[in-house]
């Protein structure tokens, strides 16, 4: 029994410390490796903590969402593409009404057109959220895929609205943000290396030179990516929040106890997309150029693999998902590594070339789509070996009371838990062998 | 002495890890109705779950006769000759197929038409109500119709033993007093034995041969049924029976 | 000059009738899915994918393997392409259940790690598909013909059947061959599937199987199994129908599955979950809408249509270019998902489908 006891405590966090490692250690591995090919190091660098910037306000709020109230929605990157397109539209291209005005022009226009990004994305999370919060988990994800694929119809064929107009010919598909562009170029302390300021770290790393615009941008970015996780923080560890958890585990109970959950589940649904508007402006800043294009349903998916793999229902599972992820993705895309992933199986290969020949197989082992190849078996892995994630959520705001429990309590508390969802699952979808073989005890 | 018809050896069982029978005896003879009565949580559905192989069976042995069932699937009970008549407690009808469909599950295993038109004449004697509505589907029948094709699905292909996990718990106290009733006079004509798990435990004691009083996984009182209405004990922490003194 | 009706109704009319008919084929499979194991199948637009690419990659192995001109009939068989499919896609369906699906029932996961999983899944074969095949669009080359018919279907040119008449205008029809044998191969398939689901020994096994799994179990259906039917045939009948997709397009690419991965959703969802025959009247629906809104859309958009007569109102008002909005035939994508939408919200169950698309209320 004592034995059981301690592999029950042992295993999680053995479990968690060693898949991190298995998966951190090979993509830090590959990332530094990418860095090392690159001339401009630093650039690299901050390139990437931006993204993981970006991305990970998005996955805050995919993940309160799904991992806080259940729904889960699939159209989160309509709210990217909104905030992204509204916000640059205003500020770079329409520049109406604040703009011209002198001295403060465009710092209130940069901010006018931030503020009403996040409000149209707030008026269209709600204006979704209506129809769309009653229907069952699956028509939910239909529903949100087809109402982002809406969205960006409309930016798409919208040409004259949501096009850019060049000074020659037809407007344009391709729209680029200016806002880091104009606040920083040719301002003073902002267009000086850190050299300039007598920094060398970089320069004498060998690094490249950081202008210190960028640093100041990545500050901005993180004081936005905390304060936002302080936010979601507080509300999960809330009332609202617990009672949110309650509805992602049984809404008929919520029901019965006289809450209003489809009023809980639009509130949760339209703050989720002011989050991801704000992470569409913060995407727009980043990125410069994009258009429609851009904002497929895959984003969303990429988004999903963010926080299964980090872990759902906890914002540090967001983070931790995010970085692994937007690493390997960054370090995999770089010339240097695809050239040694990059790999020729056909008829001219050495031993199994007659095999391929008979096959008609010319295969060249493209990395673009090896990358998202791996990273879709990681996350059907995770699903099926760790659906907690790297860092499961807390099973309790307090951990004090947890404490007080024997490790044999608990042991006993979590196979009872497990062992009674596993029951009332198996009466809700009714549809599984009940006779597997399982591990005699 | 008569035989006995189902019998489980020192039963473990449960869900996944959790282990929910510690250890039961049971049998059930020719002809018998034996009720198992105990608190929610007991393990009194697990129990004839696990017998009919619908449970993880941990260690143990399941006789149906004498053939031995433990660990095997309800489809492989079936496809070796032993039919099976259980009627679980909640979903106990195929509510999207007609009532002819369901009738036809009873029997899905062996020809369909070489039986089906005996069996199907037998159930409607027993069940007249189902004969009038055979083309409608199972959803449209109220509870107490669908408490009778569940039976008569379940008495299909004329199992030795007909396992029922609490008939009559959505039932209308009046409907689930005939359903007793029911349950009673099946035993007499068809004469087979009948495992009853029952909530109403002080009246399904009353009606049947034996009992067994099931607390936590292990059993706590079995025996003839009048004996066990007669204990003190079982009376008041399980029969609801109180003392008027 | 054209007669009063200015539109080609028969053309459009063939239009519809060969997208829906393409809908139908497609659908039949994820209906399948949807109502005997009670989750939605997001990879089964990759299902579509793999089919269209083993199909084709049957006809290149047949085209080196084989003499040209002794067995052209063989290697250019549409028919024996598309059974190739079925056979692949099938595997592939029960390969899914079997490493994915069915771990993530006994694991007794929710209703979201499936629409995940199953985007994952999704993600892996398009990008497999991609990795192996290639990422641009494929052009149809090597050629397939319909030898296996008895018969000779040739009409794969416009056929103008009215010219320049006072009433009709133009009125012509454009259909190829291949649209032929789809739209009669979905009719056939959607019929042989609703009379096995509701009459076949095993079409009943996978009804019992979906209503209760325990129960299905002692009535002795070994649910594993019929579980393996229903994907093989699921999956299957899919690959078949895109193979025959495949043959009627003139390139193909990897992403050509995902893009009918709303409107193959919209056909089920809105002719109701486990009925075929609701199918058939919701993909005509989802096709005419879509139809419709191309017509009209590029009405308005057509020199004095609703567009600049809107734009030259404002135009009077305010004195400002441009106050109008832009009627894309694009947005024929888009307007399906509208229909949809408002079905939801009106009538949850579909047209005539009995699972409900809200959650259990109270």
């Amino acid at each position: 029994m004592a034995g059981r006891i301690l592999k029950y405590e042992m295993d999680e966090k053995l479990r968690t410390l060693v898949v991190g490692f298995a998966l951190a250690i090979p993509i830090l591995y590959l990332y530094i490796y990418a860095l090392l090919a690159q001339t401009n190091k630093s650039i690299f660098l901050i390139g990437t903590v931006l993204a993981i910037l970006v991305f990970f306000i998005g996955a805050l709020s995919l993940d309160l969402e799904v991992g806080s109230v259940g729904l889960p929605n699939f159209g989160k990157v309509a709210f990217f593409a909104l905030g992204a397109y509204i916000s640059t539209l205003l500020y770079s291209v329409y520049r109406w009404p604040f703009y011209h005005i002198y001295g403060i022009g465009p710092i209130a226009q940069f901010l006018f057109s931030s503020l009403v990004a996040i409000i149209i994305c707030a008026l269209v999370g709600f204006l979704v959220a209506i129809p769309t919060v009653k229907l069952r988990a699956d028509y939910f994800a239909i529903m949100t895929i087809a109402g982002g694929e809406v969205i960006r119809l409309i930016l798409q064929y919208e040409k004259r609205w949501f096009w850019a107009p060049a000074p020659v010919g037809p407007p344009q598909q391709v729209i680029s943000n200016r806002a880091i562009v104009e606040f920083t170029t040719g301002l003073y302390p902002f267009n000086k290396t850190l050299a300039y300021f007598g920094f060398t770290f970089f320069e004498d790393s060998n690094l490249g030179s950081v202008f210190l615009w960028q640093i100041v941008v990545i500050v901005i970015f993180i004081l936005i990516a905390i304060t936002t996780y302080w936010f979601v923080q507080q509300i999960r560890k809330s009332p609202y929040g617990r009672t949110l958890r309650a509805i992602r585990e049984d809404d008929i109970t919520v029901t019965s106890v006289g809450k209003d959950v489809s009023r809980f589940r639009w509130q949760v649904t339209t703050l989720a997309a002011c989050i991801a508007g704000l992470a569409g402006i913060m995407y727009a800043m980043t990125f410069k150029a994009f258009e429609a294009g851009d904002f497929r349903p895959f984003l969303t998916f990429d988004l999903y693999i963010f926080i299964i793999i980090g872990g759902l229902g906890n914002s540090r599972g967001a983070f931790a998902g995010t970085a692994l992820v937007q690493m390997f993705l960054r370090a995999a895309q770089v010339q240097e590594v695809k050239e040694n992933i990059s790999l020729y199986l056909g008829s001219e290969s050495p031993v199994i070339g007659p095999l391929f020949e008979f096959l008609q197989l010319d295969v060249f082992i493209n990395p673009d789509n090896m990358r998202l190849v791996i990273l879709g078996v990681i996350l059907i892995l995770f699903l099926l070996f760790m659906p907690a994630g790297l860092i499961p959520e807390p099973k309790t705001n307090n951990e004090k009371y947890l404490k007080q429990l024997t490790p044999e309590e608990r042991m006993r508390s979590d196979e009872a838990v497990s062992a009674r969802q596993s029951l009332t699952e198996r009466e809700r979808i009714g549809n599984e062998d009940t006779t597997e073989p399982s591990s005699k005890f | 002495m008569s035989q006995t018809v189902l019998r489980g050896e020192k039963i473990y069982s449960g869900y996944g890890k959790l282990q929910v029978i510690n250890g039961i005896d049971i049998h059930i003879d020719e002809g018998e109705l034996v009720t198992i009565i105990g608190p929610n949580g007991s393990g009194k559905s697990t129990l004839i779950r696990t017998m009919i192989g619908l449970v993880n069976l941990f260690d143990g042995h399941v006789f149906i006769r004498d053939k031995e069932v433990s660990r095997m699937k309800p489809h492989e009970i079936i496809e070796a000759g032993i039919p099976l008549g259980y009627v679980p407690q909640l979903s106990n009808v195929f509510p999207s197929l007609t009532i002819e469909e369901n009738l036809k599950m009873g029997l899905f295993v062996k020809k369909w038409d070489d039986y089906y038109q005996e069996r199907t004449h037998e159930m409607f004697k027993l069940f007249p109500i189902l004969e009038e509505r055979i083309k409608q589907k199972a959803s449209l029948l109220s509870g107490g119709e669908r408490q009778m094709l569940a039976l008569a699905r379940a008495l299909m292909p004329s199992p030795e033993v007909l396992i029922l996990d609490e008939p009559t718990a959505a039932l209308a106290p009046n409907l689930a007093e005939d359903m007793l009733q029911l349950i009673v006079s099946l035993k007499k004509e068809l004469k087979i034995s009948i495992l009853l798990v029952e909530q109403r435990a002080k009246r399904s004691m009353e009606l049947s041969d034996r009992g067994y009083v099931l607390v936590t996984g292990e059993i706590a009182a079995e025996g003839p049924a009048n004996e066990l209405l007669a204990e003190d004990k079982i009376k008041k922490l399980y029969l609801g029976v109180r003392d008027r003194k | 000059m054209a007669g009063i009706i200015p539109i080609d109704i028969v053309s459009h009319t063939s239009l519809i009738i060969v997208y829906a008919s393409t809908l139908i084929l497609l659908t039949i499979g994820l209906n399948m899915i949807y109502s005997v194991l009670k989750f939605s199948n997001f990879a089964h637009a990759e299902f579509i994918t793999f089919g269209m690419f083993t199909s084709w990659w049957l006809l290149q192995i047949l085209t080196f393997a084989l003499p040209w001109d002794s067995s052209m009939y063989l290697i250019n068989n549409l028919i024996i392409q598309a059974l190739f499919a079925f056979v692949m896609v099938g595997i592939l369906g029960i390969a899914s259940e079997v490493l994915v699906f069915g771990r993530l029932k006994r694991l007794a996961a929710n209703p979201r790690s499936f629409t995940v999983a199953s985007i994952g899944i999704g993600l892996v074969i398009r990008n497999f598909l991609a990795m192996i095949f290639g990422n641009f669009p494929k052009p149809n080359r090597g050629g397939t013909s319909i030898a296996a018919l008895p018969f000779d279907i040739d009409i794969g040119i416009k056929q103008t059947l009215i010219r320049n008449d006072p009433f009709f205008g133009n009125q012509g029809i454009f259909i190829t061959s291949f649209e032929v044998i789809i739209i009669l191969m979905s009719i056939g398939t959607v019929f042989t599937v609703d009379y096995m689901f509701r009459k076949t020994k095993l079409g009943i096994a996978m009804r019992a199987t979906s209503d209760s799994v325990e129960l299905a179990q002692v009535s002795g259906i070994n649910t594993r199994k019929v579980v393996f039917y229903t994907w093989f045939l699921a999956a299957g009948i899919t690959g078949f129908g895109a193979a025959l997709l495949r043959a009627n397009q003139p390139r193909f690419s990897t992403l050509d599955g995902f893009m009918m991965l709303l409107p193959i959703f919209a056909v089920v969802i809105l002719g109701g979950v486990g009925s075929f025959r609701g199918g058939i009247i919701s993909a005509f629906i989802i096709a005419g809408v879509r139809q419709l809104t191309v017509i009209i859309f590029t009405q308005f958009q057509s020199p004095g249509g609703l567009e600049y007569m809107i734009e030259d109102f404002f135009y009077r008002i305010t004195g400002i270019e441009g106050l109008v909005i832009t009627f894309a035939p694009g947005y024929a994508d888009g307007v399906g998902f509208l229909v949809l939408i408002f079905v939801l919200l009106f009538r949850p169950q579909g047209i005539s489908g009995t699972v409900e698309a809200t959650r259990e209320r109270v």
